[in-house]
C-alpha cells in the first residue's frame, strides 16, 4: 500500500508536469518552420559557434536536428533539471516540504507504522524517479506524432532514448536535493542549495557541447547519440553511481533523525 | 515471570545542552493499564516517541516486547504489535476516511474487520469525506479507529480522549478495559482527564521534569498519600514550614496543609508536637497528587 | 445493577463495589446462590480496571460474603446468621440527627463529607492493620 500512497500523494503533480511539457512540445512543434531561415542564420554566424557545433551543422539544419535543438537541448535539457529539484522538495512524507508543520503529523503517523525509513525513502525516490521518466517520455513521445503529424518523420525510438538520457542525466540532480531535503528538512533552502551547486552556465556560443566523456551533461541533452548514435556509456554509469551514493546516503542521515 | 512489555533503563534524551528526558525507569508488566502522566513539556511525549523509535535516547535503553525500537528490523517488528494514538491526531489530509483506513489495515494482518465495522457505526465516521475537512472530535475517532482493531499487543496513547463527547469517551474506556481484561493487550497511556485514569488505570508513572516523580499501583498511591492538614492558634511555627523529605508545604496563616506519602504518622506527631488545635488526615483523589508532586530533590 | 463507582471519591474504587455488593445482599437485591457476573463483563459494565474487578471478588470472598467456584465463577455465599435489615433502618434517624448538629456547628457539605470520608478511611486502616496482624 506504500507504493499506492505514494503515488496517489503525488499524482497531481505528475499529471500538471506532463501536461505542462507536453504542452510545451505542443507549442514548440508547431513554431518549427520548415523553412530554410534556420540554417542560413546557423551559417551566417557559424564564426562565433565552438569547433564541435560548426561541425555538427549540417546535422543540425535537417528536421530533426531543429527538434533535437529545440527540445532535447534548449527545452528539456534546461527543464527537466529543475523539474527534478523540484520534484525531490515536492515530495511529502520523507522530509518537510516547504508547507512544513502541517504535514508533520503526517509524518509521524507514517514512522509509527510497521515500516522502516529505509523503505519509506525508497519507496518515494522510486515513485518520483518512475514519474519523472514517465514525464520526459511522455512529452518526448508527441513528437513523433506531431511530426507525422506534420509531414515529417521523427523516430520514435530516438524520442525514447533522447528522453531516456535526459532522465537518467537528471538524476543526479534529483538525489542531491533529496539529501539535502533529508539534511535540512526545507524545501526552499534545499532547493537554492541545489541549485547553488550545479548552476549551469548557459553558453550561447555552444549548441553542442563539449564537456569531458564522463560528464552528465552529454546525457542530458545526449549530443553523442545526436551527432554520431552512441550511447555515452561512462556518463551514464558516473551518474547512477553518484546517485546511488547520494541516495545511501540519505538513508543513512534518514535513519538517523529525530522526530 | 513475564518479561514486561515496556521496559526502560536510565533512559535520557538530550537536546542541545536540555535534558528532555533525564533518567527513565519504566516496566509495564503485560496485561496492565498504564496510566503515564506529565505537564506538557515533562519529557512525556519525548519518551513515547522513544518508545516507538521515532526518536534516538541520548543514552540508556528502551525496550518493547523486549525488542529495541531504534534497530530497523525490530523496529518494524514492535510496530506491528503497537497501536498508537498521538497526541497530534495526524493523518493524511488529502485522502478519504475509507481509504484511510484501508490504507493502515494493509500494515496489519491481524487487522479486525468486525471491529473495524462496530467502530464505524458508533462513531458514525463517513468513508468518503475527506480527512481534511473532518472537525476535531471526528478526527480523533479516526485515530482510534485506525489503532485499536490492530488486535495490537500493545496500545500506546496520547491523550485518546481528547476532542471526544463524554458518550463516546466513555464508549472508548469501555473498549480499553475489555481489551486489557482479555490478558492480551497492554494499555500504556496519557491523559489529562485524570478521573479517567484513577477509574481505568492500575498502574501510574507521573514524569516531572524528565524524571519520574511517583510510580506505583494505584491503589497503593491512593493508599499512602495523604493530605494531612494542621491549624494552629497562631502563626504556623516556621520550623514546620519546611519538612523532611522535601514535601510541598503550603502554609496559610494559621493552616498547614502537606501532601505526604507514608509519613503520615510522623508529621501529625510533629504537628501536635507544636501544640496543633487541630490535625485533619484525608485520602486524595489522583488529580492531587498529581498537581502537588514534584520531584524529590533528595538525590 | 451496580452503580458506576466513583473513581474521585476518597474510597478506593474496589471497597465502593464491596459496600455495594454488600448492601445488594443485605437487602435482598442479591439473593444467596445467585451468580455475580464475570470479572471481564464487571470490569466492562462499569469501566473499571479488570484487576480492581478481580480484587472485589477476592477481599468479598476473603470475608465469606461470596463464593468463587472453580471454572463456574462466583456465586452469592449461602447465609450465616441474618444481617438485620433493621441496621439500616436504624442507622438512618442517627445519621439526620447527627447531620443536623454538624449543620448548627456550621459544618459545610464538603468539609462534613471530608470529615466522614476521613474517619472511614482511618477506621478501614485500622481493621486492615488488626486482620493482618491476625
Amino acid at each position: 500500500m506504500l507504493w499506492r500512497k505514494t503515488w496517489w500523494e503525488s499524482r497531481i503533480m505528475f499529471w500538471l508536469c506532463l501536461a505542462t511539457l507536453s504542452g510545451l512540445v505542443v507549442l514548440l512543434m508547431f513554431n518549427i518552420s520548415s523553412n530554410t531561415g534556420w540554417v542560413e542564420r546557423l551559417q551566417r554566424d557559424a564564426g562565433g559557434w565552438n569547433e564541435e557545433t560548426r561541425q555538427a551543422l549540417p546535422a543540425l539544419a535537417t528536421f530533426q536536428g531543429r527538434v533535437w535543438v529545440l527540445w532535447f537541448k534548449l527545452a528539456l535539457g534546461a527543464l527537466l533539471p529543475f523539474v527534478a529539484m523540484c520534484w525531490a522538495t515536492l515530495a511529502p512524507g520523507c522530509a518537510s516540504p516547504w508547507t512544513g508543520v502541517k504535514l508533520d503529523k503526517d509524518r509521524l503517523f507514517m514512522l509509527s507504522l510497521p515500516v522502516s525509513r529505509r523503505e519509506i525513502l525508497l519507496t518515494q525516490a522510486g515513485m518520483s524517479c518512475g514519474q519523472l521518466w514517465l514525464v520526459a517520455v511522455g512529452s518526448s513521445l508527441l513528437l513523433p506524432v506531431i511530426s507525422h503529424w506534420k509531414g515529417q518523420w521523427y523516430s520514435i525510438r530516438d524520442a525514447l532514448i533522447f528522453a531516456s538520457l535526459s532522465f537518467l542525466g537528471v538524476l543526479v540532480f534529483y538525489f542531491t536535493t533529496l539529501l539535502m531535503m533529508v539534511i535540512f528538512d526545507n524545501g526552499i533552502k534545499s532547493l537554492l542549495l541545489s541549485m547553488l551547486i550545479f548552476a549551469i552556465p548557459f553558453h550561447p556560443s555552444r549548441v553542442v557541447e563539449s564537456y569531458p566523456r564522463w560528464h552528465i551533461t552529454r546525457l542530458i541533452a545526449g549530443e553523442d547519440y545526436f551527432l554520431h548514435g552512441q550511447i555515452p556509456w561512462l556518463a551514464l554509469i558516473v551518474s547512477l553511481l553518484v546517485s546511488a551514493s547520494l541516495l545511501y546516503i540519505a538513508v543513512r542521515v534518514f535513519e538517523r533523525r529525530d522526530f | 515471570m513475564a518479561e514486561p512489555v515496556i521496559e526502560t533503563r536510565d533512559l535520557k534524551k538530550t537536546y542541545k545542552d536540555v535534558a528532555a528526558v533525564n533518567g527513565i525507569d519504566l516496566s509495564v508488566e503485560r496485561g496492565s493499564i498504564h496510566g503515564f502522566l506529565g505537564r506538557n513539556g515533562s519529557g512525556k511525549t519525548t519518551t513515547i516517541k522513544m518508545l516507538l523509535g521515532l526518536t534516538h535516547p541520548t543514552s540508556g535503553e528502551a525496550r518493547v516486547f523486549g525488542l529495541t525500537p531504534n534497530d530497523r528490523d525490530e523496529g518494524v517488528e514492535a510496530r506491528r504489535r503497537i497501536g498508537f494514538v498521538g497526541e497530534e491526531k495526524g493523518t493524511y489530509d488529502f485522502i478519504s476516511v475509507g481509504r484511510m483506513i484501508r490504507f493502515t489495515s494493509s500494515f496489519f494482518p491481524r487487522w479486525d474487520r468486525e471491529m473495524e465495522e462496530r467502530l464505524l457505526a458508533k462513531f458514525d465516521l463517513p468513508l468518503k469525506q475527506s480527512v481534511r475537512t473532518l472537525s476535531k472530535g471526528m478526527r480523533a475517532k479516526l485515530a482510534l479507529l485506525l489503532a485499536l482493531p490492530r488486535r495490537a499487543d500493545l496500545l500506546i496513547l496520547d491523550e485518546p480522549t481528547e476532542g471526544l463527547d463524554p458518550e463516546i469517551t466513555e464508549d472508548v474506556l469501555q473498549i480499553l478495559v475489555g481489551l486489557a481484561a482479555s490478558g492480551e493487550t497492554t494499555i500504556f497511556f496519557s491523559s489529562h482527564r485524570l478521573n479517567e485514569v484513577e477509574q481505568i488505570a492500575d498502574q501510574v508513572a507521573i514524569i516531572d521534569r524528565g524524571r519520574i516523580a511517583v510510580l506505583g499501583a494505584l491503589d497503593d498511591l491512593k493508599d499512602s498519600y495523604r493530605r494531612v492538614t494542621a491549624v494552629f492558634d497562631w502563626e504556623v511555627p516556621s520550623q514546620l514550614s519546611s519538612l523532611a523529605g522535601g514535601m510541598p508545604v503550603k502554609s496559610d496563616g494559621r493552616v498547614l496543609s502537606v501532601l505526604t506519602n507514608g509519613g503520615t504518622d510522623e508529621i501529625v506527631n510533629r504537628a501536635y508536637s507544636f501544640n496543633a488545635v487541630s490535625v485533619d488526615v484525608a485520602p486524595v483523589t489522583l488529580k492531587e497528587i498529581f498537581i502537588e508532586c514534584k520531584r524529590t530533590d533528595a538525590e | 445493577m451496580l452503580i458506576k463507582p466513583n473513581p474521585s471519591s476518597g474510597t478506593p474504587i474496589y471497597v465502593q463495589l464491596m459496600e455495594q455488593i454488600k448492601h445488594a445482599i443485605e437487602t435482598g437485591a442479591l439473593q444467596p446462590g445467585e451468580q455475580l457476573p464475570g470479572i471481564r463483563k464487571l470490569a466492562e459494565d462499569l469501566v473499571i480496571n479488570p484487576n480492581t474487578a478481580a480484587k472485589v471478588y477476592r477481599e468479598l470472598e476473603h470475608e465469606g460474603v461470596i463464593e468463587l467456584r472453580q471454572g463456574a465463577g462466583a456465586f452469592v455465599a449461602e447465609r450465616k446468621g441474618a444481617v438485620a435489615r433493621a441496621d439500616i433502618l436504624r442507622a438512618r434517624p442517627l445519621v439526620r440527627s447527627l447531620l443536623a448538629r454538624l449543620l448548627q456547628l456550621g459544618l459545610g457539605e464538603d468539609e462534613i463529607r471530608r470529615l466522614f470520608e476521613a474517619e472511614l478511611t482511618s477506621t478501614r486502616e485500622e481493621s486492615r492493620t488488626n486482620s493482618t496482624r491476625r
